[in-house]
């Protein structure tokens, strides 16, 4: 197989580009520029901006018999390219969001230990193998180069460095005679440059054969999801970009004919573990460059009116709306039929639901078992079941809250039989011993309360509660209420919830 | 200024914490002396009788029981009389047993009247009293019963020893029917003296 070993078009021009580039690079002002009034700078207030990525637009609508062409290619903007283009025009209208095209990043490393360098070097070098007719190292060369360009997106970047490793790749392992490999390197370029044309009669027959074969083969089992090689791939290339998000936009089908526009917008999900999500996609049939503009127009601007952008941004930090509380709790009634005061204790349960800020609801019920007093006046020991439910104003930050309840109060008293006759005590059940009236008994009892108490957070939603309260009981089943004005304390673990 | 709001502070602190302490104080002792006591001399002398003078019938040899509770400063009771060592015979012409009245332990002395149980009548108003110290944890009481236990001339001791704690007081032993008893020869041969406050209730 004879090759005419000189420069293979499209690469041509390529180091003149980028030096061209990198002057530009210095010379056009950038985003930070202000605008002069009267000869005097004005400071522009920089406000917070999103980046969204624009991938390159691809054509793959790819005519295999029009893949060589008689004279010089021409380098004309291709469909997809005016798809990129359409879409980054209504992502620039959006003042807080900055399109990120693929040339912003290339021009972004113009350092001389830079990946492409490298890359091209590793071009250079497979080409001066190939030439060589020393295969295996220009293969070697050139698939050292392919991963490299890869790990830097140098496909998106620089699609036609990748291009033309691509092609030096089929034409080594055409070369070699593996076909097999040849027909995927030329895929491969395909996938990179769709638009790529070569000048009829500069390869060989059969070498323009395969490539003509490749391209048949790339339109019938490219998808064009195969974009950047998969979500993982789009993702890597969001974090190069510090982009959270990106739209790509490509041509596929027949030339000329049932073609249709394709429209994706991936963006990071603000859910927690970001990952790649589709946010919004558009396909429609092919009916010119403008309703193609247009079906990207509309898809990139109705993922735009509902996006996140900073200005819409939640950022003040939402606060809990229920607060699910348990505690241990201790109390006492301040009056009590017995000489001495008793200890209460056992649990409590509150919920408390934040209405509005300052303003909660809240409803708590304690069950509490009393201890024997110094003189056994309770003639036994008895449970409380205490139930209080109110209104609670509350000042609240990110350490948790402080909050003052209000609200009703019912004792249940279960068993509570006190006296201070000796007798009674010791002839509980003797009324010639023990008179009924000396046994006070009251059941249950109603009143208002109020309780002081604090949250403080420990670890996210879990927080630490304390709380002390005071009631007073104006109904009774006995008239006087000899049971009254409990002093409770409580202390425990509890649960906010968002 | 400062200073004056740790005051304050301590102030309020102090105050909750003896509010605590004072419902804690339900916590303590209040029960030392409940339970069941009989006149016996020290160990390991054999239970000997003892006397109290100017009852009619318990000049003599006498057991006493006494069946205590205790709540706080307040006690409670029933003391009964026997005529032997074995707690089971009731002395005759006396009451049983009768209930104690004016009951009070202030940590060291436990003081307590009862009515004469000699004869045994309802309206007597004639008050037999008692000043019995504490020793041993509660287990022991000793201190002199009698009509004049101030007198120029104490009447005897009594030393009473714990049979019976708080946990195994039960309803029987806080029965008393104040009547009067039977003596052993009013019985028949073999039978045998009925239970402390059997049938009564």
């Amino acid at each position: 197989m004879s090759l005419r070993r000189s420069a293979i078009p499209g690469s041509r021009g390529l180091r003149a580009m980028s030096i061209a580039v990198l002057l530009a690079g210095w010379v056009v002002p950038g985003e930070a520029a202000m605008p002069a009034k009267g000869g005097v700078p004005v400071p522009v207030p920089s406000i917070p901006r999103r980046r969204v990525a624009v991938l390159p637009g691809r054509d793959y609508r790819i005519d295999p018999s029009a893949l060589f062409i008689e004279g010089e290619p021409s380098s004309s903007l291709d469909g997809g390219a005016a798809l990129a283009n359409a879409a980054a025009a209504i992502l620039a209208r959006e003042p807080e969001v900055v399109p990120v095209r693929p040339a912003d990043l290339h021009q972004a490393d113009e350092s001389a230990d830079s990946p492409e360098l490298v890359v091209r070097g590793l071009l250079h070098l497979g080409q001066e193998r190939y030439r060589d007719i020393r295969i295996p190292e220009a293969i070697a060369a050139l698939e050292q180069g392919i991963a490299s360009a890869r790990r830097v997106f140098l496909d998106v970047l620089s699609p036609d460095l990748v291009s033309d490793l691509y092609l030096y790749q089929g034409l080594c392992y055409l070369e070699q005679g593996q076909v097999a490999l040849a027909h995927v390197a030329f895929k491969n370029l395909l996938l990179a440059t769709p638009g790529r044309r070569f000048r009829k009669g500069w390869f060989p027959q059969a070498t323009e054969a395969a490539m003509r074969t490749a391209a048949e083969d790339f339109i019938r089992t490219t998808p064009p999801e195969s974009l950047l090689g998969g979500l993982e791939r789009v993702e890597a290339f969001l974090k190069f970009a510090r982009a959270t998000a990106a739209v790509a936009t490509y041509l596929t089908g027949a030339p000329g004919e049932t073609g249709s526009v394709e429209v994706r917008v991936a963006e990071i999900s603000r859910q927690p573990g970001g990952r790649l999500v589709l946010a919004a996609r558009a396909e429609s049939r092919w009916s010119g460059p403008e309703a193609a503009a247009e079906t990207v127009s509309r898809t990139v601007s109705g993922w735009l009116a509902c996006a996140v952008l900073p200005s819409r941004e939640i950022t003040e930090k939402p606060y809990a709306r229920f607060f699910l509380d348990t505690t241990a709790a201790y109390s006492v009634f301040l009056r009590v039929p017995t000489r001495r005061i008793f200890s209460n204790a056992g649990f409590g349960l509150g919920l408390a639901w934040q209405v509005r800020e300052g303003l909660d609801l809240f409803g708590r019920v304690n069950v509490l078992n009393a201890f024997e007093d110094q003189f056994g006046d309770l003639v036994k020991q008895f449970w409380t079941i205490r139930a209080q439910a109110g209104v609670g104003y509350s000042l609240r930050g990110n350490w948790g809250r402080v909050f003052f309840h209000t609200g009703i109060a019912f004792d249940y008293l279960s068993g509570f039989e006190s006296t201070t006759d000796p007798n009674c005590k010791f002839w509980p059940n003797d009324p010639a011993r023990c008179p009924a009236s000396n046994v006070r008994r009251p059941r249950y009892l109603v009143g208002a309360a109020v309780a002081l108490g604090v949250d403080v957070t420990l670890y996210g939603p879990i927080y630490f509660v304390f709380q002390a309260g005071v009631a007073a009981y104006f109904v009774s089943n006995e008239t006087d209420t000899p049971v009254n004005f409990p002093v409770s304390l409580e202390t425990g673990l509890g649960y906010a919830f968002f | 200024m400062t200073k004056g709001r740790d005051l304050t502070g301590c102030r309020a602190v102090m105050a909750m914490l003896a509010l605590v302490a004072a419902a804690a104080a339900g916590c303590t002792d209040s029960r030392l002396l409940t339970g069941v006591y009989r006149s016996s001399p020290p160990a390991p002398a054999p239970a000997t009788p003892g006397t109290i003078e100017g009852v009619a019938g318990l000049e003599g040899d006498v057991y006493v029981e006494l069946v205590l509770g205790q709540y706080g400063t307040d006690v409670v009771g029933i003391i009964r009389f026997f005529s032997n060592r074995d707690f089971t015979d009731r002395i005759g012409g006396t009451c049983n047993c009768r209930f104690l009245t004016e009951g009070r332990f202030d940590g060291q002395f436990l003081v307590f009247a009862f009515t004469n149980p000699s004869p045994c009548a309802a309206a007597l108003t004639d008050l037999i009293h008692a000043r019995l110290a504490e020793s041993g944890g509660g287990d022991t009481l000793e201190g002199p019963v009698g009509k004049d236990i101030d007198g120029a001339v104490p009447p005897p001791s009594f030393r009473f020893e714990r049979i019976t704690t708080a946990g195994d007081l039960g309803a029987t032993n806080k029965v008393c029917d104040e009547t009067a008893g039977v003596t052993p020869a009013d019985s028949g041969p073999g039978d045998e003296a009925p239970d402390v406050g059997e049938g009564a209730e």
